[in-house]
């Protein structure tokens, strides 16, 4: 008795997936034992050797020479002797096993997905987890809050200063970017600046530079002059606009300084205070500040810093429009205003 | 006889005793050595279809080493195995369907598709796991040893290992240690010549490796593997002296493997010429002479056995490749075994 | 027994660890008949730390085997007496050397359960001393819990005082799985803070444990370091800052909840340990930490305290310098508290 058998191209390595049937060593109607060489196959550029499985004789070679095969299909058939341990699941396919399935990801044992910011913004400030938990759940942008830790990180409790108004920051950081605005602006004027030094015995009240500088600009200018006073608030810097205060006596306009600082430091500045500036005022002394220089503002024409200056002397330093005054007469302003003093 | 009702899974011990000593016993003992071959012959052309991942070590040729040590061992005794282990497992007794669905991923396989080849074991034929590393079952077999003396269950531990384990550490220290405490184990050397590619000529420097017991003052014998009647009676003595409280002997069954190492093994260090004289020395025909001589089985009864074999791989294949695929769900909780309460 | 377990006075309560340990095992012993001891030098010389002292007068050679230096051969035939149905604890004299085991540890003990698809399981406990200040130098000094912690499979436990390490001692033995026990050596012959419990109350594996409570940080610490951790929690607390010491007692598998509870409280984190940093245990618990919600509650970074990342050196102050000490662990205490809100 015989038995039909196909031999089908053999997986010979774990990674192979077909041969390349190079040529055959045996012909139809060939008697052969086993062991025999039936046929050559290259994988993986090797040269491999397949073996008659038992005694017998060859019938049909299926696979052509040269031709790529995969792996379990048919490649000649022969008649056998005994009968060959041989599977063909080709017709109805088996269950063959999956390829390595992929590993469930390890389950996270503690609680779910990290918050989420509410503000998504392209952040370069360095803040600890809790604070930007905290900025984004009071929608404060964390930006604009103050770091006091090491490496200017953003701590907590920053945040947590931060957090008393909102709005605030939002306010601030508006009117921080109104101001940047306009001395960019103010930028493109043509300007010059001046500084100067001089001591003095008396003290200066706020009261009396201003009034002595809007009479030095007022009879240089002849128009109506409003003084621009920087002052501290809680959106950041305010600039009320004090008019025609070169005749007002020392008394009142103290008062009116006063009352309008205090306005500002709430955020709160008088509407008519608000435009008519000829010139802006920036006192630094309060800040301790030797001396500095602002430039000018859109609309106006100069402006003044006065500094605490080395070994009690005052400093100030005049930046003005060359449009409309030469450079000359900006010493003439100062001495001018040093001289009323 | 084996059973194999799909849901129910039953196996059977080998009929232990001398493969001579009747028809009963000769026909098991040839039936097994059937099996072995049909099985590995299985996975030979079920993995060159693609079917099975991985690789295979197959143990064509050495079918009467692994049969004739089972035949001396009672259920209860233990074996450890090798990668080449497929022979032990069902020398042991093992289910030939729970043995290919593993090899195929299979949810019904001996470890659930989570083990392959290299892993299966069968607790309840004594079969205590093949083993992935070379030399790491010789240990394991030596503590079960261990347990039965402490235990006084009487019972003996066989390690089955090839000649490439023999240089292993593990080898040497748990040699001692079944010498120094007299431990009822059996060493039991395949040496089919080659640790993959290097030849045993060139790996020992003695000629005969049942010798390297006198170092640990155990007694060695070398026995032709292929002679499944030689192989049981060293096996037989050595499983007295065992019970015997006499200690552990080494067994040296030579033999030779037909296949490559693996699947993947291009036959490089060896001669065609070799492969070819060893064939001739099958352990099967060679048993089936004696038989014939003997006059204890008819070439009819003979040829039953073989069809007897072949029919039930066949059928164990078809069963266990229909069987449901192995899922990863449940993989997490498959590392520890559960604590009671 | 000259040992203190007798007496039930609660002064004399305060046994070293050498002592707790010897007490949990005899108890193990004395409840159940498969529970032995095997190892260098445990037997007539009573443990090179003096652990299983006497233990072999009561309970003879069978149940305290001496073995040769045959760290394989030893851990496997543990590894086969626990595949037979015996629960052996293994006590590898020096951590370093379970290097020389690590065939029988990780691919053997830690994979059968889970490769044989759960048919047989590995109940043995393997005790071994870690850790540097005795001046042995690099080869006996080690901490190698990240080695076993990352091997599926295996049990870490890690007991930092007596009163621990009796309870975790009987859990281990009663699990049915691997437990690598990791004792330290500086503690054997001390008495901890607590005195031990009498009787054989178990504490769970797998539960972490906090030793002390405050709102002010997070210290997450293994082995001795929790000891030292409490020297600065103590003195720390005299000064207005509380601290929350977790002891995690089984490194794998690892508790974290007791942890996520204190960092969502502290916002601060410290985690200390003697192995080295690079590939470090203690790293797991700041990435769960850090892939976890309980991110967002940090206010502070995450601190790191864990040896160099060099050999132990001899010279007892180089040693001193090679690992986290009090001194280390209270400046960073009081940096992370002090410097971030």
């Amino acid at each position: 008795m015989t038995f039909k058998h196909i031999v089908v191209m053999p997986k010979m390595s774990m990674t192979m997936e077909t041969g390349e049937l190079i040529n055959y060593h045996v012909s139809p109607g060939q008697h052969v034992k086993s062991g025999d060489l039936l046929f050559e196959v290259m994988t993986d550029k090797i040269d491999m050797e397949v073996d008659s499985p038992a005694d017998g004789v060859i019938t049909t070679l299926i696979g052509e020479v040269g031709a790529t095969i995969e792996i379990g299909k048919p490649v000649l058939e022969m008649e056998t002797e005994t009968q060959v341990i041989s599977f063909d699941f080709s017709e109805s396919p088996a269950d063959i096993p999956p390829e390595v399935a992929a590993i469930p990801a390890q389950p996270v044992i503690t609680p779910p997905a990290p918050v989420t910011p509410a503000v998504v913004l392209p952040s370069s400030v360095l803040a600890v987890p809790k604070a930007r938990a905290m900025a984004a759940e009071k929608g404060i942008d964390i930006r604009t809050v103050v770091p006091t830790g090491p490496d200017k990180t953003i701590m907590a409790a920053d945040v947590a200063n931060a957090q008393q108004n909102p709005e605030l920051a939002k306010r601030r950081a508006g009117n921080q970017a109104l101001i940047a605005a306009r001395i960019a602006e103010g930028s493109l004027i043509p300007q010059a600046t001046f500084n100067k030094t001089f001591a003095i015995e008396n003290k200066l009240s706020d009261a009396k530079i201003m009034k002595t500088w809007a009479r030095v600009l007022k009879e240089a200018l002849s128009t109506e002059i409003g003084v621009a006073k920087v002052t501290p608030s809680i959106y950041g810097s305010a600039l009320p606009v004090y008019k025609n205060i070169e005749s007002m006596d020392e008394a009142s306009l103290t008062s009116l300084i006063t009352s309008t600082t205090a306005s500002a430091a709430n955020g709160k500045v008088p509407l008519a205070m608000l435009s008519g500036a000829s010139s802006t005022l920036f006192d630094l002394r309060e800040l301790k500040l030797e001396s500095g220089r602002l430039g000018l503002l859109p609309g106006q024409s100069s402006t003044l810093t006065i500094g605490s200056g080395k070994k009690g002397k005052i400093s100030l330093s005049l930046t003005v429009d060359l449009r409309v005054f030469d450079l000359y007469d900006a010493a003439a302003l100062l001495a001018r205003f040093i001289t009323i003093l | 006889m084996h059973k194999c009702e799909s849901g129910k899974m039953t196996t059977t011990q080998l009929l232990k005793g001398n493969p001579l000593s009747s028809k009963e016993h000769a026909t098991h003992a040839l039936l097994y050595m059937w099996k072995v071959r049909k099985f590995e012959e299985a996975v030979k052309d079920l993995f060159g279809r693609g079917m099975m991942h991985g690789t295979m070590h197959l143990s064509i040729g050495q079918e009467a080493s692994a049969t004739g040590m089972c035949l001396a061992l009672d259920l209860a005794d233990q074996i450890t195995s090798t990668h080449r282990g497929h022979g032990h497992c069902i020398a042991k007794g093992a289910d030939l369907t729970r043995m290919i669905a593993e090899l195929l991923g299979k949810k019904i396989g001996y470890c659930g598709g989570r083990g392959g080849s290299m892993h299966i074991a069968d607790v309840e034929t004594g079969n205590l796991g093949a083993n992935g590393v070379v030399g790491g079952g010789i240990p394991i077999a030596v503590g079960a040893a261990l347990a039965s003396k402490l235990q006084k269950k009487g019972t003996v531990a066989v390690s089955f290992f090839g000649d490439g384990a023999m240089n292993e550490g593990a080898f040497h220290e748990a040699a001692n240690l079944a010498a120094i405490w007299k431990l009822p184990v059996i060493f039991f050397c395949e040496n089919n010549h080659y640790g993959m590619s290097s030849s045993t000529e060139k790996a020992f420097a003695i000629d005969k490796l049942s010798d390297r017991g006198l170092g640990y003052g155990i007694p060695g014998v070398t026995v032709d593997g292929n002679n499944i009647v030689e192989v049981y009676e060293a096996a037989q003595a050595a499983v007295a002296r065992a019970k015997n409280g006499e200690g552990p002997t080494i067994i040296e069954a030579v033999t030779y493997r037909w296949e490559g190492h693996s699947r993947s093994d291009k036959n490089l260090y060896r001669t065609k010429e070799e492969i070819e004289e060893w064939k001739h020395k099958d352990p099967i025909p060679k048993f089936i002479s004696i038989l014939l001589e003997k006059n204890l089985l008819s070439q009819q009864e003979i040829d039953a056995v073989q069809q007897q074999a072949y029919d039930e791989i066949m059928q164990a294949v078809n069963e266990a490749v229909k069987a449901e695929s192995a899922e990863p769900s449940g993989l997490l909780d498959a590392v520890f075994k559960k604590v009671s309460a | 027994m000259s040992d203190k377990s007798d007496k039930t006075d609660t002064n004399s309560r305060m046994l070293t660890m050498a002592e707790s340990l010897r007490e949990a095992m005899t108890i193990a012993m004395t409840e159940r008949d498969d529970v032995f001891l095997m190892g260098e030098d445990v037997g007539i010389y009573g443990g090179a730390f003096g652990v299983s002292s006497e233990m072999q007068n009561k309970f003879g050679p069978e149940r305290i085997i001496d073995t040769p230096i045959s760290e394989l051969g030893i851990v496997g035939a543990a590894v086969g007496a626990a595949l037979a149905g015996m629960r052996p604890i293994v006590e590898i004299q020096f951590s370093d050397f379970t290097a020389q085991a690590m065939d029988q540890i990780a691919n053997q003990a830690a994979k059968i359960h889970f490769m044989l698809g759960g048919a047989l399981h590995v109940p043995l406990v393997l005790r071994t001393p870690q850790g540097s200040g005795t001046g042995a130098a690099a080869q006996h000094s080690q901490v190698l819990e990240t080695w076993f912690a990352n091997i599926p499979g295996l049990k870490v436990v890690v007991p930092s005082n007596p009163a621990d390490a009796k309870g975790l001692l009987l859990s281990a033995i009663d699990d049915p799985n691997p437990v690598i026990f990791l004792e330290h050596k500086l503690l054997y012959k001390f008495p901890g803070r607590d005195s031990v419990p009498e009787g054989s109350q178990r504490i769970p594996l797998g539960v972490s444990k906090v030793v002390r409570r405050g709102s002010d940080l997070t210290i997450v610490a293994t082995g001795i370091m929790v000891n030292k951790s409490w020297d600065v929690a103590e003195k720390l607390a005299a000064e207005g800052i509380n601290i929350t010491l977790i002891d995690p007692r089984t490194i794998s598998p690892l508790d974290m909840e007791p942890i996520h509870e204190s960092v969502l409280e502290t916002g601060r984190l410290l985690v200390v340990q003697e192995g080295p940093s690079h590939g470090g245990f203690i790293n797991e618990v700041i990435a769960r930490v850090s892939e976890s919600s309980t991110f967002g509650s940090l206010i502070a970074p995450i601190k790191r305290l864990a040896g160099m990342n060099i050999p132990i050196p001899y010279a007892p102050q180089l040693e001193r310098a090679a690992v986290p000490q009090v001194e280390d662990i209270e400046a960073a205490a009081r940096e992370i508290v002090k410097n971030w809100r």
